[in-house]
């Protein structure tokens, strides 16, 4: 199947934006102390990489929930999902509620 | 998990693995300042508080993956990346002039590893239970041995310093009661794959094609506050950002370190990190891409060698849902594991 750099850059455009909203929560709400470009997609959330601890845990589920709709059928799905920034967005993705982007695409 | 797949020791129970880390411990009047400059991470640890650092050379690329920890008036680091001579050197070389003195507990003592779901349980019947509770990132002294819980597997790990006089028969003693536990060997081969399939970098593999910690998405490690060796280098790039950056990427037809990633056939990055995920039954690498393309979750890119093409998506590590974050020492014990249902990996 042949997709083209347009069709890319808008799956880019929706992923995007999603990290930027987790990133918006991680700095506003949980007060890392990082500039929101400065925390890197894949970086670990707990132990190394930006030191959450389990109570930042709690209230990353409250902001995921609050900001972007996040409804986890299995709260055991919880640990699987809060490894990295983008492991978030793959939560939101997955248990979010959809979300319109410039792009003018849905996901959810 | 592939229908048939046993799993490996280290992803089901305890793995015993021979790490080519070296281990020095730093001691003087001078310690934090000394190695404060070497690290490129804040050093204000706590008492046996470990932390991932590196150490990058004048054009802020990097030299060596280290993990600096605390141990009352001294410092530990763990060095992996050059041999273990090399590091020593590297060490001595920062040190001259100084008030600190290096001591090279890899030649003191016997190392070892263990890795595993059920690795603390181990760990607790052979040294002590005390060690059971060790946080991650933390170091501890029991029955003569040095224990860091360092875990670069996403699995629960630890590297054990043995003092060469008493190594025979702590050997002996973790043979002994590693029967219980089906206690696996795992070569560096798996060590290095359970790593790619959880994110965390490797300097013997991905290190060795990009150097830059900003292409790594390694900022964290990176302090904004204090000099370093490199520290201007790496700040003359941070703000307009790498050219690349890494992603993770998975493809059923094959990957190997030096493939082409190109979309409309154009390259846009190449494949730095490569092995087949017996757990996922898939081939797992990392690619450095354009930054503007290096994002998680697409559909569309291909992966090229020798003209032949193949498609790939991109991934967010880790791949798999570890056993240890399921397993608790408070409630589990891995002869019970019967009792219990696990999610999934």
């Amino acid at each position: 199947m042949s997709v083209t750099r347009s069709e890319v850059e808008k799956q880019i455009e929706r992923r995007e934006a999603l990290l930027d909203k987790v990133r918006e929560i991680l700095v506003e709400a949980l007060h890392v102390q990082l500039a929101k470009e400065d925390i890197d997609p894949d970086v670990s959330l707990f132990g190394t990489g930006l030191g959450l601890d389990s109570v930042d845990a709690v209230e990353l589920l409250v902001g995921l929930e609050t900001h972007l709709g996040v409804k986890l059928p299995d709260q055991s799905l919880a640990r699987m999902y809060m490894r990295t920034v983008n492991t978030l967005v793959e939560m939101v993705i997955d248990h979010g509620k959809p979300i319109t982007t410039d792009a003018g695409a849905s996901h959810g | 998990m592939a229908e048939g797949t046993v799993p490996s020791p280290l992803r089901s129970s305890v793995a015993l693995a021979t790490p080519s880390s070296a281990y020095l411990r730093l001691e003087g009047d001078d310690v934090f300042e000394v190695v404060d400059r070497l690290v490129t991470t804040d050093l204000y640890l706590q008492e046996a508080q470990l932390r991932q650092s590196l150490i990058l050379d004048d054009e802020g690329l990097i030299v060596a993956d280290v993990i600096v920890g605390r141990d009352e008036d001294a410092y530990l680091l763990v060095i992996d990346g050059p041999s273990r001579q090399r590091s020593a050197e590297l060490v001595a070389a920062h040190l001259e002039g100084t008030g600190t003195k290096a001591t090279l507990l890899h030649e003191s003592h016997d190392v070892c590893a263990l890795h595993g779901p059920y690795a603390w349980e181990l760990l607790g019947e052979w040294l002590g239970p005390d060690v059971i509770g060790l946080p991650y990132l933390s170091l501890f002294r029991a029955s003569g041995a040095l224990v860091l819980r360092t875990g670069r597997t996403g699995e629960y790990g630890y590297d054990i310093l043995m003092p060469r006089d008493r190594c025979e028969a702590l050997r002996a003693d973790l043979e002994r009661r590693g029967g219980t536990f089906d206690l696996g060997v795992a070569s560096e081969e798996e060590v290095h794959l359970a790593a790619l399939e959880n994110g965390f970098f490797n300097v013997a593999r991905e290190g060795q094609r990009v150097r830059d910690p900003l292409q790594l998405q390694l900022k964290w490690r990176l302090s904004k506050e204090k000099e370093y060796r490199g520290s201007g280098a790496v700040r003359a790039r941070w703000e307009p950002g790498p050219s690349r950056r890494v992603v993770w990427l998975r493809s059923d037809a094959g990957l190997e370190i030096g493939d082409a990633i190109e979309l409309e056939g154009v390259a846009i990055g190449e494949v730095v990190a490569a092995a087949y995920s017996t757990i996922r039954g898939y081939h797992l690498g990392i690619a450095a891409i354009d930054r503007s393309l290096s994002c998680a979750g697409i559909h569309g890119y291909q992966r090229v060698r020798a003209g032949e093409r193949a498609p790939v998506v991109t991934l967010a590590p880790p791949v798999l849902n570890n056993l240890s974050l399921h397993v608790s020492p408070q409630r589990h014990s891995y002869r019970d594991r019967a009792s219990f249902v696990f999610p999934s990996p």
